[in-house]
């Protein structure tokens, strides 16, 4: 019999070749253990049996014992076969390849946000609806609480804009998102004993440069530097102005967090700038300190970092509990920053009045922070954060762990 | 197992179509069955020992029945222990936690249900205790499946199945199992003994298979989004606009869920030999209630009209029969959804609905122009699904149904004061696409414009077409696989 090829027969031809290739590419390749882009481990191939209690197991019933009959059988948390579909998932051949057509897909049919991130010709910006208005006077309290502990410290509040309110203004208002201006006007308004400094019609009035990332959350060393800037006056330094910097093009192809969560290819990946002080930076030693884990650098950038998925981290390297930086500059000023990571491209700049600058990142801090670091030694304080995150971070509160000086 | 899961694309139903088409002929339906059964028990490890216990009395019951084929005291008591057995297990796992609930809402009492007490006296050591029982997945369609073969068999309608194996195939059978069609014996009693499979059944089947994965992992699971948003607002606050996309997010939804879930599952019948019978007809076309009830879930209208109206009489025991025994079928049509007040009212508007048409309503929609009569149509079935699933799972009291069902509705014709906002404006951009997709799928139209094709292109045309329903296939699987995507950028800020 001859063979004629049919439109059944191609059907069924491609049918097979999907669901034999698929699978069968999926079992043989390597699998790997960490998604950079989503930041976390990928799951493991669930196991039906305690292989420790198996190991042990001396008769029948022991064996019978050692089957997870709960793991096997759940209804309401998650079971071995959502966890064997979560492992399926995780590891399928060419991954990230589906996720982005799917996108892609989702954007043709109209869906203008994925993962919370807007697409707007050619950037991607995190969206603010306001965040968590209780955890935000919560933090707020806070801040207030902690000014009063320490009433011989200037405690000052940088709260940054993202780059919603420079470049929000094409996003159309049924979108539902929030001014941040407002959000800052407000959150100002009730510090107490606590200085407010104004980042954000600086940074606004430079709204025509690059100062925030294109497929990142973060600002850009020259967003930074404005914010500097705009802090001159309420910490006491004179700026240095920007021409007396050499800039320093340390990558040109750094995808985001905001790129991690869309996957969107087209928008140009962004490019990393180090400020250098032209006339002699001061000499320093960074300790970042994890626990028992201390990394000393002699430079606040961290080059290694521009090899991996995490470009931001070279900024004075990963966020972790504590960063101390100790300068030569011989002027006895010493602060400290209570931050989220939009501190670690400011750092650098301010790196240049001080001799000493200390940041600690209260997400990973769950004790009285006088216990980890002296601080009779700071004379300023500021909290430094952006508006997402601190519109959702409620870890402010455990500064009333801390006892006050008075 | 969900057919939209990688586990069954790639690992399940691989391996099982494999070895269905490996193994000769006399094999394939030990292939159906056990496959049939790890299905089932990857979804219900325990329960599945119920499902096999009932097909095993169902089965015994058809043959004593044929053995005393000259007894009809015997035949009689064999199907009366089916269908007690089958409503039994319904009764116990379906109804009783809200019949107990109902009780003790009306009496203010404090019953525990004894079949929960039952449950954790046997299972709480090893699988922990429970509060309400946990329905098996698929009983609603499984029992009634099996149901079918004792009473047709009773009614002498089909030959009694001797051989175990394949009757336990006939109810496992993997594709229907879980949410139909509602394979009634009679359909398959041929098929399930002596089935030829050809390469035009296989490849239609496979481009069924794909439509219908197609619906509901693009279409369904996308428009669903919006109603699963809108459901969570608070219904005071619903501008018109917002309540009326929200309840035709759902309106769509559930059609293509349901009916790619049944076209999946034919789609999987075709390709091992099977004709299952069609479930749904373009329903949303229909001119009446009636034509509706005809093209919607077409296999439990069928079901309930063979094994509940016609006994009652039908519409042969004059007029206020018919009305009572239309109100009977519908009410429990309603209750077969879920064990809910809600899904009563469903039934229950649908049966008074279908009742007027049958009393004046009918002729007067029969004479009115297309366009009234299927607006008529269309508007009531809408508003019928407010009653299906604008209510939260676990309003037990009836009054409380009552009020947020006329809430919803209460919105979608301005009672809270608002046309449009913000947020139906979003919808609308947002999901203006898929709504138009929707639209367009619930007609006939594509199926017209394929039949032109086919008709009058180039033969070369036809070979467009798997490439197509191949796209679709990897489509779905990306929706599939980026449902697990979750960036957690935490420790990146």
């Amino acid at each position: 019999m001859k063979f004629k090829f049919t439109p059944d027969k191609l059907m069924i031809g491609l049918f097979a070749v999907i669901m034999v290739v698929i699978p069968a590419v999926t079992i043989a390749l390597p699998k790997a253990e960490k998604s950079e882009n989503e930041n976390r481990t990928l799951a493991k191939m669930p196991t039906l049996v305690d292989q420790k209690k198996l190991d042990k197991a001396e008769n029948p019933k022991d064996v019978w014992d050692a089957i997870k009959w709960k793991y096997i059988t759940n209804r309401e948390g998650k079971a071995f076969k959502d966890d064997f579909e979560t492992f399926f998932c995780d590891h399928l051949v060419g991954r990230e390849m589906w996720v982005k057509s799917c996108n892609t897909l989702q954007r043709l049919s109209g869906q203008r946000e994925i993962n919370g991130v807007y697409t707007e010709s050619d950037r991607m910006i995190q969206l603010f609806r306001g965040g968590d208005r209780e955890s935000v006077d919560k933090s707020i309290a806070a801040i207030n609480a902690f000014a009063e502990k320490f009433p011989d410290k200037q405690v000052s509040f940088m709260l940054a804009p993202t780059s919603q309110e420079v470049y929000g203004t094409k996003i159309p208002s049924y979108m539902g998102i929030s001014s941040e201006k407002a959000f800052i006007e407000d959150a100002y308004k009730k510090l107490e004993g606590v200085t407010s400094i104004d980042c954000q019609s600086f940074i606004t009035g430079h709204g025509g440069e690059y100062i925030f990332y294109r497929t990142d959350h973060h600002w850009t060393s020259l967003g930074a530097y404005y914010a500097y800037q705009s802090a001159a006056k309420t910490l006491g330094y004179n700026a240095y102005s920007r021409n007396m910097f050499n800039v320093e093009t340390a990558g040109t192809d750094f995808h985001g967090t905001l790129y991690s969560k869309t996957l969107d290819d087209s928008i140009t990946p962004d490019t990393m700038d180090y400020y250098h002080l032209a006339n002699g930076e001061p000499t320093l030693t960074m300790t970042c300190i994890n626990g028992a884990d201390v990394q000393k650098y002699d430079s606040l950038y961290v080059r290694e970092f521009l090899d991996q998925k995490d470009k931001y981290s070279s900024f004075t390297g990963s966020n972790v509990p504590i960063v101390t930086i100790e300068t030569d500059v011989d002027n006895d000023k010493s602060l400290l920053i209570i931050k989220d990571s939009y501190a670690h491209s400011l750092v650098p700049f301010l790196s240049n009045h001080y001799s000493k600058i200390t940041m600690i990142d209260m997400r990973y801090i769950n004790t009285d922070i006088s216990r980890l670091v002296k601080l009779d030694e700071y004379q300023q304080v500021m909290f430094m954060y952006n508006v997402i995150t601190f519109s959702e971070d409620n870890n402010l509160p455990k500064l009333s762990l801390t006892k006050g000086s008075k | 197992m969900v057919f939209s899961s990688l586990t069954f694309l790639f690992a399940f139903l691989t391996v099982t179509l494999i070895l269905y088409y490996a193994v000769p002929k006399k094999l394939k339906n030990v292939v159906i069955l056990v496959s049939g059964l790890l299905f089932y028990a990857w979804g219900e490890p325990i329960y599945v020992f119920a499902m096999i216990l009932s097909t095993a009395i169902d089965y015994t019951a058809g043959r004593v029945m044929h053995k005393f084929d000259d007894k009809p005291k015997v035949r009689f008591a064999c199907l009366l222990i089916s269908i007690i057995m089958n409503l039994g297990l319904l009764g116990i796992f379906k109804y009783s936690d809200f019949l107990v609930g109902s009780i003790n809402g009306w009496f203010g009492l404090e019953i525990v249900n004894p079949f929960v007490t039952l449950y954790n006296n046997v299972f709480s050591k090893t699988l922990g205790s429970i509060k309400t029982l946990p329905m098996p997945i698929g009983i609603s369609f499984f029992t009634f499946q099996s149901m079918s073969y004792t009473i047709d068999l009773y009614r002498r309608k089909i030959k009694v199945q001797k051989n175990a194996a394949s009757f336990m195939a006939f109810v496992t059978l993997f594709p229907q199992i879980v949410a139909g069609p509602i394979v009634r014996y009679e359909d398959v009693q041929n098929e399930i003994n002596e089935r030829s499979i050809t390469e035009s059944m296989i490849a239609g089947g496979i481009s069924r298979f794909i439509t219908g994965l197609g619906k509901k992992v693009l279409i369904a699971d996308n428009i669903g989004m919006l109603w699963t948003e809108i459901k969570a607002m608070e219904y005071s606050q619903l501008s018109a606009a917002t309540a009326w996309l929200g309840i035709l997010a759902f309106t769509f939804q559930i059609y293509f869920d349901f009916s790619g879930y049944s076209d999946m599952a034919i789609g999987l019948g075709k390709m091992m030999g099977f004709n299952f019978p069609e479930n749904f007809d373009y329903p949303y076309m229909s001119h009446s209630i009636s034509e509706f009830w005809r093209r919607w879930h077409m296999t439990l209208g069928e079901w309930f009209k063979s094994y509940v109206y016609f006994p009652l009489g039908g519409s042969r025991k004059g007029l206020p029969r018919t009305v009572i025994n239309l109100l009977i079928v519908w009410t429990i049509t309603g209750v077969w959804h879920g064990a809910s007040w809600n899904f009563m009212l469903w039934g229950a508007y649908f049966g008074i609905l279908i009742v007027l048409e049958k009393l004046f309503l009918g002729k007067w929609l029969e004479k009115a122009p297309g366009a009234v009569s299927w607006l008529y149509t269309f508007v009531l079935v809408v508003l019928g699904w407010v009653m299906f699933d604008a209510v939260p799972l676990g309003t037990v009291s009836f009054g409380e149904v009552f009020k947020t069902v006329f809430g919803y509705i209460g919105a979608m014709f301005g009672a809270n004061g608002v046309f449009a906002d913000a947020f139906a404006m979003k919808s609308f951009v947002t999901y203006g696409i898929m709504f138009a997709i929707c639209i367009f799928a619930s007609t006939d139209a594509f199926k017209i414009i394929c039949g032109k094709i086919k008709e009058n292109a180039p033969k070369w045309i036809m070979y467009g077409y798997p490439v197509a329903q191949t796209a679709v296939m990897l489509a779905s699987v990306a929706f599939i696989t980026t449902s697990s995507y979750h960036p957690f950028l935490y420790f990146n800020f």
